[in-house]
């Protein structure tokens, strides 16, 4: 097909304009021209001067060679990859020819280069760098969730293993109570009632822990629900105290109440907060007299139980309210180390406050303070 | 009762080292009805005092997990006086027996308790 010239000016120009480097390439290697942006990848000087392909990149001449006549064989466009040569050294391009030879020709044909420009690659590897950043915090944040993930698992195994614990103890006495019975020679009513009597103390001990790890599940979620009822505060601490003097008789155990502290109140939770609490003095004070006080301090009902035993060591005052804390180390006390955690989420769940006081081996005093409704501290 | 009980009774005392006050008091009635005389002590520390004044027992069974001094702290201790460690000690404890393997105790039993493997034991040695 003849072409007009007037008609390949547009072309010509268009080619020109291209923002990829572009070079007219005889079918033998030679570069015959090229557009601003190849020109600015060469010397200007070397242009028409027969200057080849070759010398222009860093690939063999054997892979020039061959991608060459691959181009001029298939007779159409071609791709392949050459290093060139740059003054700053070489630079991985990316060459498109485009054979503009009649098929009878061994004419000219279009090479367009395209390199990334310095200001790319610098751009490219500041994202990269960024993306490695991002990488390298991702994998801090995972090896934090890892850890804590290893500690959570730990904690629910060293608790499976205190519950089990816990649970062992009052079936034990169970088990050894029911032992007795079978070898008493002489079961008069009252040795039968007395022996009951402790078996269905186990059976309150056992109950309380299983209601304990059933209530880690229910508060976790959120606050404990509560049924709002009128009560004296002072009549339920005496009932609870009078409940834990028959469980415990060698431990003096006293309870005094100032004044009347009524208040609208969950009776069951309540119950819960102050049992926990004095089960806890009980369990650290070492034997040694336990007291509680109920008071009304302005508006707020109080409950104070004070001990005698290991106290609290600093900095713990806080520690000893999370599940599974416990003041002292594992081995040398019962408990789930629920029982304060319990009580804290109960009585925040009434607005009111728990707060613990007491230094190491000077005992401790745990004083909750109950607003006289939940409503009138909201 | 036969003869040769109130002679066990008689002359063979136990030490319950248990901090459990329920377990403790009725494993002591326990044993006392098998024959037995029983003293009790809620920790090994009282538990060495009790041994500091009185006579020997022919056997100690000993709770592990207990306040003020806990069971391995008052077998090392008995471990450390000749005349104390030669008491046999029958370890009685919600935990693993493998805890006290270092311990040299005549048996380990994990509650709930066997009385009857326990009192078969105790009688090898009172």
């Amino acid at each position: 097909m003849a072409v007009n010239v007037r008609d390949a000016i547009p072309y010509i120009e268009a080619v020109r304009s291209l923002p990829e480097a572009t070079f007219i390439v005889t079918s033998d290697g030679v570069v015959s021209d090229a557009n601003s942006a190849g020109l600015d990848m060469v010397e200007l000087a070397t242009i028409g001067r027969n200057i080849r392909l070759t010398s222009l990149v860093e690939n063999s001449e054997a892979e020039v060679t061959s991608l060459l006549h691959l181009w001029t064989e298939s007779r159409s466009s071609m791709r392949g990859k050459i290093v060139w040569r740059t003054p700053n050294g070489p630079k991985a391009c990316q060459l498109t020819a485009w054979c503009a030879r009649p098929a009878d020709d061994a004419g000219s044909g279009l090479v367009v280069i395209r390199c990334d420009s310095d200001d790319d690659a610098a751009n490219r590897l500041l994202e990269l760098n960024e993306q490695l950043d991002i990488l390298k915090k991702e994998v801090v944040a995972r090896r934090q969730i890892e850890r804590g993930l290893v500690a959570a698992i730990k904690a629910r195994d060293d608790f499976v293993g205190i519950a089990a614990h816990e649970l062992r103890n009052p079936l034990n006495v169970f088990h050894l109570t029911l032992q007795l019975l079978y070898r008493m020679p002489v079961r008069s009513g009252n040795d039968v009632r007395g022996i009951l009597d402790k078996l269905r103390a186990q059976l309150i001990r056992i109950n309380s822990l299983v209601d304990n790890l059933l209530d880690v599940t229910r508060i976790r979620a959120g606050k404990p629900e509560l049924e709002l009822e009128q009560f004296d505060l002072g009549e339920l601490t005496k009932e609870v105290v009078h409940r834990f003097a028959e469980l415990h008789p060698d431990i003096p155990l006293t309870v005094r109440v100032n004044g009347t502290a009524a208040g609208i109140w969950d009776r069951f939770r309540i119950d819960q907060a102050v049992s926990n609490v004095i089960s806890n003095a009980i369990k650290y004070g070492l034997r040694k007299p336990v007291s509680v006080v109920v008071s009304v301090e302005g508006r707020k009902a109080c409950v104070a139980v004070q001990d005698q035993g290991v106290g609290i060591a600093p900095g713990d005052s806080e520690r000893i309210f999370e599940r599974f804390e416990r003041a002292v180390s594992q081995s040398n006390t019962e408990g789930l180390g629920l029982g304060l955690w319990i009580a804290k989420r109960v009585v925040e769940a009434h607005g009111g406050l728990i707060i613990a006081e007491g230094q190491g081996g000077q005992g401790a005093v745990f004083t909750i303070q109950l607003p006289p409704s939940r409503e009138q501290h909201l | 009762m036969n003869e040769k009980k109130r002679q066990i009774m008689d002359t063979h005392t136990i030490l319950v080292v248990e901090d459990e006050d329920e377990s403790r008091q009725v494993l002591m009635q326990i044993l006392e009805l098998e024959g037995f005389k029983a003293v009790g002590a809620p920790n090994g520390a009282e538990a060495l005092d009790y041994l500091r004044s009185s006579d020997l027992p022919c056997v100690i069974i000993l709770d592990l997990l207990m306040p003020v001094m806990d069971g391995r702290q008052f077998r090392t201790a008995l471990l450390q006086v000749a005349d104390l460690a030669t008491i046999p000690v029958i370890v009685v404890s919600a935990i693993d027996s493998s805890a006290v393997s270092d311990l040299g105790v005549v048996k380990a039993f994990r509650k709930p308790l066997d009385i009857d493997a326990l009192v078969k034991i105790i009688r090898e040695h009172c």
